[in-house]
C-alpha cells in the first residue's frame, strides 16, 4: 500500500469519524429498564448516570474514553493530516501519533461495558439493558478513528523530516 | 560486454503521479457515514408529528424527554416538557406526538397519567410498576386541537359510539362504585361508570350497559344492590351467600323486570334502585299505613308478611306531626295486591323483652315486620290504621276481646304489671291486663281468664301474688320454685277455689289479691293474740302451727296499749284451734351454754303455737305467751320468790339441788320499796316438795378457785350457765313445803354447812 493511498485512507476514515461522531452522541446507545422506568442512555447520559450514582471515578473514566478520547483523536488526527508534508513541528507529530495508537482502545471500553450489561442484566421484569443504534453509530465512529490512526504510519511523518531536512 | 564498457544508462522508470479523474474508493466511507447518520437523522425528523400541552393537576412520575405517551398499548409520543403553570396550581406537560398520532391532536381525546391502582375493587395500571408512570390517550376524534385538560384519573370504560347510560336513583347506594359489574340474570350487562351526588344531594349512579345488551333494559326494569358477600340469619340457621369471586370484594348490581315487559328504556334515563331483590320484586300497589309510632320500621327493609309470608315491603316512613302519627308507605308484591281491602288490619310486630320475659323473638333477628289480616270486604283500599303491638300483647287483647274479665285489688301492687299470667293448679289460665286504680284510689289489677278456663274462677277464688322466685328453707328442707321462665323476673297471680264449692264467678267479679299463699289459704275468721313483745313476728309470713304443722298466717301485727297484737287466721279446716282457752305461744330461737331451743326458727323465723282450748265456744281474743311461759305451763311447777341486794343472776338462770337442774328463773324485777330485787322462780312440778320454808338459796355462778397448801380446786359450778345459778338446800330437819309466792332470801355464798345438808326428803308422785 502506498503511502498516498495510506494517506487517503487515514483521511477518509477521519472525516467518516468526524461524522459519526455526532450521531453516536446523541443517539441513545442502549435503553436501561429497571421497576418503574424505562431509560434511553445516551453515551454522555451513561455518564452523567454513573456520576449520579455516586461513581465519579468510573464516569471519569467513562468519559475519558468514550467522550473525551473520540474527539481528541480526530482532533488530533486532523491536526496530523493536515500538517502530512509540511515537515513541521515532526517530534511533536510523532509523540502525537505514538499517544493516538496507544490511547486507541480504550474508546472501545464503552462499547465493551455495553456488551457485558446487554448479555448479562437480563433479569426478567427487574431489570433489563438493550443496546439501541446509537451503539453502532459509537462503534463505527471509534473503528474509524481507530483504523485512521493505525492506517496513518509513523513513518509517514518523519519521511517529511528527510525530505525537508533544513540544508 | 566489457566491464569497462560504459554500462548503458538504466531506465528506472519515473514515478509518474497519476491524477486520475474523479474520486477514489476511500472517500465511500465518509460519504456512507454522512449518508446513514443523514439518513437517522432525517428519519427522527419524519416521526416527530405535532406538539400538543395537556394540562394535569399533578403529573407523578412523568420526566421530560422519556415518559412515552401511550395510545392503545403503542407508543404514540413523547413527554419533551414538564413544568408547573405561573400560579403553580396545574402541571403542563408538553408531548410531542409521532406523525402517525397526529389524529391524537384532536379535541375530543382524554388525556391521563397512567399509574398503578390498587384497591380490594380495583386493581389497574399493573403494567405502571414494571414500566413506569406514563401519559395515556383515548377516545380522539373532533376538530384539531393542541391544548389539552387532563383527567384526574383514568376513564374507566372509555365511552364507545353507541354505548348506552342509565341513570340510576335510589336511597342510598353503599358499596356500589365505580367499576361495580351490573348483572342481568347472572349475566354481565355493564359497569357503573360514575357514582356521584344530584344537586339535591340524592346519590346517583351512571351505569355504561353494553349495546348488545341494551334491549333488556325495559322502564319497568327494577335495580337492587347485591352485596358481594351476604350473612342471612334467621330461625332456620343462617345462609352465607357470596356471589362469585368476580363481585366478592366490590358487589354488583342486579336488575330484572320479573316478567313485567314495559317498552325498552331510552338512552340516559333514570330509573331507581332500590335496597334489595325482594324490594325490587314489590311492584304492586300502594297503601299508606298510620301508625302510633314507627319505631322498628326501616324503610326499604321492614317486611309486610301475611301468613308469616312477606309480601311487601316498607317505602317510606314519615313523620306528621300534626297527628303525632307515623305515616308508612308500604308496597306489595304485584299478586298480592288483594290484600289491600278497606278493613285490612295492619299489626306492627316487635320484640317485646320485658321483666315478664321476651315475646316475638324471631323479630330481633328479622326486624320488626307488619303483618297484615285481610278483611273480608271487596273493596279495595290504600289508607289503613295500624297498630302497633307486639304479638303477645295482641293475643292479650284478643284475650280481653273474649275471655272473662275480673278484678282484682290489694293494698299495693309491687312488680306486677300487664301481662303478667294467672295461674290456676299450674296452669296459665289468663293474664292481668291492666293495672290502674279503682273508684276510691286504691290499686285494682283488671285481668282475664281465657274462655276455655271460664269454670275455674268461682266465687270462692283466693288470689295471691306468686313471687318470680322463692326459696324457703327449714329444718330439714331446702326449697326453691321458680315459677316458669315468662313470670322468672316478674312473677304473676294464682288463684285457687277455697271451701266448699261455689258458682262462677260472673263476670267483672272482684276479689282482693293476697301477698302470698299462705294468707290466701287461711281463710277462717280472724283471731288476734296480744303478745308482750312482737319481735320477730311478721304480717303475712310468720306461721301459726298446730303440733308442728303449719295451720294458719299472722295477718297483721299491730301495737296497741303497750303491747302487740297479732292478727292471724287459720287455714280451713282448723277453726277448732279459735276455741275459748286456746294457748298461743311464741317459739323463738334460745340459744344458751345451757341448751339450743327453737332452732328451726333461725331459719324459718319465729313462730306461733297453737294449744286448742278445751271450750266449745269460739273466742276473738286470746293472750299469747314467750316461750319460756309455755314451760312453765307444761310443768305448772312451784313459782317462789328470791330477794337479794343485787345479783347477776338473769332471767333464764337454772336452778339446782344437789347438781341437778329442778326449776328457771322466770323473771327479774325490783321489789315494790326498790330496795331489792326479785327473782321470780319456778320449780317443777316434780321437785316441788324439796323446797321447804327453811331451805337456804344462793348464788352458785362464776369460778372459785382456792389456792391450799397442797392442793389446788377450781370451782366451776357454772361455767355452763352464762345467766348465772342458783343452788339451794335443804337442812336434815325439813320444815313445811313451801307456799306458792313464798319469798327467800338469795345468798351470795354457801355456808359451809348448807353443803352438807343431805335430807332424805320422799318425792311426792
Amino acid at each position: 500500500m502506498s503511502d498516498e493511498l495510506r494517506l487517503r485512507i487515514a483521511w477518509a476514515l477521519t472525516l467518516s469519524g468526524a461524522v459519526l461522531y455526532f450521531p453516536a452522541n446523541t443517539i441513545p446507545v442502549m435503553t436501561i429498564s429497571l421497576p418503574g422506568k424505562i431509560e434511553p442512555l445516551t453515551v454522555m447520559g451513561g455518564v452523567m448516570e454513573l456520576y449520579r450514582s455516586g461513581l465519579p471515578p468510573v464516569a471519569a473514566i467513562v468519559f475519558l474514553a468514550s467522550v473525551a478520547v473520540p474527539a481528541l483523536k480526530v482532533l488530533a488526527l486532523l491536526w496530523l493530516l493536515s500538517r502530512h508534508g509540511s515537515g513541521v513541528l515532526v517530534r511533536r507529530r510523532i509523540s502525537v501519533h505514538a499517544f493516538l495508537v496507544r490511547i486507541g482502545t480504550w474508546a472501545m471500553i464503552d462499547l465493551f461495558l455495553l456488551s457485558i450489561l446487554a448479555a448479562v442484566g437480563q433479569l426478567g421484569v427487574l431489570a433489563g439493558v438493550q443496546a439501541e443504534p446509537g451503539a453502532l453509530f459509537f462503534g463505527a465512529m471509534i473503528l474509524c478513528v481507530l483504523y485512521a490512526a493505525e492506517v496513518y504510519k509513523p513513518h509517514m511523518v518523519w519521511q517529511d523530516l528527510d525530505t525537508y531536512e533544513p540544508a | 560486454m566489457s566491464p569497462l564498457e560504459p554500462s548503458p544508462p538504466v531506465d528506472h522508470g519515473r514515478v509518474v503521479r497519476r491524477h486520475k479523474a474523479g474520486l477514489s474508493w476511500v472517500w465511500f466511507f465518509p460519504a456512507l457515514a454522512l449518508a446513514v447518520s443523514a439518513w437517522f437523522f432525517w428519519k427522527d425528523y419524519q416521526s416527530l408529528g405535532p406538539e400538543i400541552t395537556v394540562t394535569l393537576d399533578e403529573a407523578p412520575g412523568i420526566t421530560a424527554g422519556k415518559t412515552p405517551l401511550i395510545y392503545r398499548g403503542v407508543e404514540a409520543g413523547t413527554v419533551h416538557s414538564v413544568r408547573l403553570d405561573t400560579a403553580l396550581d396545574r402541571v403542563v406537560v408538553g408531548v410531542r406526538l409521532k406523525e402517525f398520532a397526529r389524529g391524537l391532536a384532536t379535541e375530543n381525546t382524554d388525556f391521563w397519567v397512567e399509574r398503578p391502582v390498587i384497591t380490594l375493587a380495583e386493581l389497574t395500571g399493573l403494567e405502571s410498576i414494571i414500566t413506569g408512570n406514563s401519559m395515556r390517550a383515548s377516545n380522539p376524534g373532533g376538530n384539531p386541537c393542541f391544548t389539552f385538560r387532563g383527567l384526574a384519573e383514568a376513564p374507566l370504560l372509555p365511552l364507545q359510539p353507541g354505548s348506552f347510560t342509565i341513570r340510576l336513583r335510589g336511597l342510598d347506594v353503599p358499596f356500589l362504585n365505580r367499576g361495580t359489574p351490573v348483572y342481568h340474570r347472572g349475566v354481565n350487562v355493564g359497569y357503573v361508570r360514575e357514582k356521584k351526588l344530584t344537586a339535591e344531594g340524592a346519590p346517583l349512579l351512571e351505569l355504561l350497559i353494553e349495546p348488545a345488551h341494551r334491549d333488556v333494559l325495559r322502564t319497568t326494569s327494577r335495580f337492587w344492590p347485591q352485596p358481594a358477600t351476604s350473612l342471612t340469619v334467621g330461625q332456620h340457621g343462617f345462609n352465607l351467600r357470596i356471589e362469585g369471586v368476580d363481585a366478592l370484594v366490590q358487589g354488583a348490581i342486579c336488575f330484572d323486570h320479573f316478567d313485567n315487559e314495559g317498552v325498552p328504556a331510552s338512552n340516559d334515563s333514570i330509573l331507581p334502585i332500590v335496597a334489595d331483590e325482594f324490594t325490587a320484586r314489590c311492584s304492586g300497589s300502594t297503601a299508606t299505613i298510620t301508625f302510633e309510632s314507627g319505631r322498628g320500621i326501616v324503610p326499604g327493609r321492614t317486611p309486610v308478611c301475611h301468613l308469616g309470608v312477606p309480601v311487601g315491603v316498607v317505602e317510606s316512613v314519615s313523620t306528621d306531626s300534626a297527628s303525632g302519627l307515623a305515616t308508612v308507605s308500604v308496597r306489595l308484591l304485584p299478586a298480592q295486591n288483594g290484600l289491600l281491602r278497606e278493613g285490612s288490619v295492619f299489626t306492627l310486630v316487635r320484640p317485646r323483652i320485658s321483666l315478664e320475659g321476651v315475646s316475638n323473638l324471631d323479630t330481633l333477628i328479622t326486624g320488626s315486620y307488619i303483618e297484615v289480616e285481610p278483611s273480608a270486604a271487596n273493596v279495595a283500599a290504600s289508607e289503613f290504621s295500624g297498630r302497633t303491638v307486639a304479638g303477645e300483647e295482641w293475643e292479650a287483647l284478643q284475650a280481653e276481646r273474649h275471655g272473662v274479665p275480673f278484678q282484682l285489688h290489694a293494698e299495693n301492687l309491687p312488680s306486677l304489671d300487664k301481662g303478667a299470667p294467672v295461674f290456676h293448679k299450674g296452669l296459665v289460665v289468663g293474664s292481668i291486663t291492666r293495672k290502674t286504680l279503682d273508684s276510691a284510689g286504691r290499686p285494682c289489677l283488671e285481668g282475664v281468664i281465657r274462655p276455655s278456663f271460664r269454670g275455674a274462677l268461682t266465687q270462692s277464688a283466693r288470689f295471691w301474688r306468686v313471687p318470680a322466685t322463692s326459696i324457703k328453707a327449714g329444718p330439714g328442707y331446702l326449697r326453691m320454685d321458680v315459677n316458669g321462665v315468662q313470670s322468672l323476673l316478674q312473677g304473676g297471680v294464682a288463684f285457687e277455689n277455697m271451701g266448699p264449692p261455689k258458682p262462677v264467678a260472673p263476670s267483672g267479679s272482684r276479689f282482693p289479691l293476697q301477698d302470698n299463699h299462705r294468707l290466701a289459704q287461711a281463710v277462717s275468721e280472724p283471731v288476734n293474740i296480744r303478745f308482750l313483745n312482737g319481735r320477730g313476728l311478721r304480717a303475712g309470713e310468720t306461721e301459726l302451727r298446730y303440733l308442728g304443722v303449719p295451720v294458719g298466717v299472722v295477718e297483721a301485727v299491730e301495737t296497741s296499749q303497750g303491747r302487740v297484737c297479732v292478727k292471724a287466721r287459720f287455714n280451713e279446716g282448723y277453726d277448732f284451734l279459735r276455741q275459748e282457752g286456746s294457748i298461743f305461744s311464741l317459739v323463738r330461737p334460745n340459744i344458751s351454754l345451757q341448751g339450743v331451743t327453737g332452732l328451726e326458727t333461725l331459719i324459718s323465723g319465729v313462730y306461733i303455737e297453737c294449744t286448742p282450748g278445751s271450750s266449745h265456744r269460739t273466742a276473738a281474743w286470746f293472750e299469747g305467751r314467750s316461750t319460756l311461759d309455755a314451760e312453765e305451763i307444761l310443768q305448772s311447777g312451784l313459782t317462789i320468790k328470791l330477794t337479794s341486794r343485787s345479783t347477776p343472776i338473769n332471767v333464764g338462770a337454772s336452778i339446782f339441788y344437789r347438781g341437778i337442774g329442778v326449776g328457771r328463773v322466770t323473771a327479774k324485777s325490783l321489789s315494790p320499796d326498790g330496795r331489792e330485787i326479785v327473782l321470780t322462780v319456778i320449780i317443777e312440778k316434780r321437785y316441788r316438795h324439796l323446797v321447804r320454808e327453811n331451805s337456804r338459796f344462793w348464788n352458785a355462778s362464776g369460778i372459785k378457785a382456792s389456792l391450799g397448801v397442797v392442793k389446788f380446786r377450781i370451782q366451776t359450778e357454772s361455767i355452763m350457765a352464762p345467766d348465772g345459778r342458783i343452788s339451794f338446800s335443804t337442812p336434815e330437819n325439813t320444815g313445811p313445803v313451801a307456799n306458792e309466792d313464798s319469798a327467800f332470801e338469795l345468798f351470795a355464798e354457801p355456808r359451809p354447812e348448807w353443803l352438807k345438808w343431805n335430807p332424805s326428803i320422799p318425792i311426792d308422785q
